[in-house]
């Protein structure tokens, strides 16, 4: 048995998956620029 | 209105595409993904396993029989990368694009698009990798850790490196799209403590993913700027430090650990209540043991530079974090033995390498405990007492993991059953030879032989040798796989039944053997008894 799925939900799917991929990408870019930064404070 | 629009269920309202190239160049189809993933990791895994028996080879005997040693150099540092970096993460990535959006009720990936890119880079950064074996100077062979100065010699850095930054990005939008996907796409009931552990397992996995690789990729892209735009991050001549390169590669390179075997975890997890015919034990306890122990994978990196010269406060500190580590795994080790305890078990292939597993790598959790103690590390560092403890883990663990998943799952893929006979003749030739492979390690270890050297002292000569024979014999044994494989998707009568194993639970056993190519299109409704570990919240 299948469930229904409205185009509402599809949207707030759609948003749901935008916003992730926007922290997650965002997360990404900071950890690659936190390494220079981590070493630049060590030397 | 538009919102009252409802889509009904159509599993195969289209097929896979027609045409070589579109189907496998251009899908957006998690489960053809997963298969080109699966199907890069075999290749990998064979061609890294070449390496390996050309060490091995070398080492049959002390003195230099077959070699340079430049070129043994090199066998092992592509041995571990390729590995790595080719065999086991992307096994994992592809077993994760086959089964979680299965395993959750989604209609595939939350992006295709990406998750095609994702694997399509692959081919390209490896084919770099190993082109540099064929350049003037050769390739790096510094080893995996890439540690300068070392490192800083060889004259193919910029395409090592460039290739390793392809991995990583590869490997980024590999767990942004795993993530993406399990917070927003799963069926509507699925809620996150009742998914399967495996799923869980990925989740946590694709966040060491984005918090590490990162890391990675700066400090290859400090070793290039040193080497190629004269900057000074790791040259202590121009002020700088190459011990600041070590932190920042291990600050990537243990959490690297986890992320080779939490997904491990994740799929015995998944094998052992489907044959032992009971749910989970501790459900909960596994996955909050998952977390613990990715996030005590932060805190542990420097307890590989025990010897570097740290200050003796970091070197107790680092110690007892290592050791904490062992609570966690062991409350995972004690649950699959619970699990199975008093269970109507049946040992079919993907049982006995998941038994073999949770054997195997707590033997290498154990060696790892010892290593942690900051005196003995002293003693064992650089020998290859650590190369028997991080083979123990990855082969016996990882891959074993991996190939217990692949004999469990390959009936849902292809739709028929492989050969049990020859699966359980791979599974003895594959325990019986590693164990021959690795553990005489420790004992040369504990005498004393140091790692990554062509040659050595005539007093380690009868354990080489018993390992070479061991390697060759492993080595062969995985040609068996390659068998059973191509026998199951091409040529096996056996057809596979919908659930295929009596005990399976879990969404991905209620779709057809094999698995449509569209599954899900509208999310199943999710009932309790289905669930893969049942409803650990009732």
């Amino acid at each position: 048995m299948m469930q229904q799925t409205t185009d509402h939900e599809i949207a707030s799917r759609s948003k749901g998956v935008r916003l992730t991929v926007t922290i997650l990408a965002s997360l990404a870019v900071a950890f690659f620029l936190l390494s220079f930064l981590q070493i630049t404070m060590m030397k | 209105m538009s919102n009252a629009a409802t889509h009904d269920h159509h599993d195969d309202h289209h097929g896979a595409p027609k045409g070589f190239f579109q189907r496998w160049c251009m899908s957006t189809n998690h489960k053809d993904i997963g298969t080109l993933y699966l199907i890069f990791a075999l290749t990998m895994f064979f061609i890294g396993g070449s390496f390996a028996m050309a060490i091995r080879a070398e080492l049959f005997q002390p003195g230099l029989q077959l070699m340079q040693p430049y070129f043994f150099n090199e066998m092992t540092t592509l041995h571990a990368l390729v590995m790595i970096f080719g065999a086991v993460m992307p096994a994992f990535v592809g077993l994760g694009n086959w089964m979680i959006p299965m395993m959750i009720g989604a209609p595939d990936m939350a992006l295709p698009r990406m998750n095609n890119l994702s694997f399509w880079i692959l081919p390209f950064a490896f084919t770099l990798l190993l082109s540099t074996l064929f350049m003037p100077g050769g390739s790096a062979a510094g080893g995996w850790t890439m540690l300068p100065p070392l490192s800083l010699q060889s004259s193919s850095l910029a395409f090592t490196v460039f290739a390793i930054h392809l991995m990583g990005i590869s490997s980024i939008m590999g767990a942004i799209n795993i993530i993406a996907t399990i917070l927003n796409l799963r069926a509507p009931g699925m809620e996150l403590l009742k998914m399967p552990v495996f799923v869980w397992s990925w989740l946590i996995t694709a966040f060491l993913l984005i918090a590490v690789m990162p890391v990675l990729a700066g400090a290859v892209t400090m070793l290039l700027t040193d080497k190629y735009f004269g900057t000074s991050f790791f040259n202590a001549a121009g002020g700088g430090d190459p011990v600041l390169y070590q932190h920042i590669f291990w600050f990537f390179g243990h959490p690297e650990v986890y992320i080779m075997i939490l997904p491990a975890f994740g799929i015995i997890s998944e094998v052992i209540p489907t044959f032992a015919r009971k749910p989970i034990f501790g459900y909960k306890a596994m996955v909050f043991a998952i977390a613990s122990i990715a996030f005590l994978s932060f805190i542990v990196w420097a307890h590989h530079m025990f010897t570097v010269g740290l200050p003796l406060g970091a070197e107790i500190f680092f110690m007892y974090a290592t050791m904490l580590i062992a609570v966690p795994t062991g409350v995972k080790v004690f649950n699959w033995v619970a699990t199975m305890w008093g269970s109507s078990m049946t040992f079919e292939t993907p049982m006995l390498f998941a038994i073999a597993f949770v054997i195997l790598f707590t033997i290498g959790g154990f060696s790892g405990l010892m290593l942690a103690l900051v005196p003995a590390d002293f003693q064992y560092h650089d020998t290859y007492f650590v190369v028997a403890h991080f083979h123990y883990v990855l082969v016996t663990g990882a891959i074993f993991a991996i190939i217990s998943a692949t004999y469990y799952w390959l009936p849902k893929w292809t739709g028929n059953m492989y050969s049990e006979f020859w699966g359980k003749m791979h599974f003895w030739n594959s325990v019986i030879w590693v164990n021959v492979l690795f553990f005489p390690q420790h004992f040369l270890g504990l005498a004393g032989m140091p790692r990554r050297i062509p040659d050595y002292n005539v007093a380690f000569a009868s354990f080489n040798m018993v390992s070479s024979i061991g390697g060759f014999l492993f080595g062969a044994s995985q040609l068996i796989f390659l068998g059973v494989l191509i026998h199951c998707a091409f040529f096996s009568k056996n057809k596979a039944t919908d659930r295929v194993w009596e005990g399976a639970k879990g969404l991905e056993w209620t779709v057809p053997s094999p698995a449509p190519y569209h599954t899900f299109d509208v999310p199943p409704v999710i009932h309790d008894d289905e669930l893969a570990h049942g409803n650990v919240n009732a």
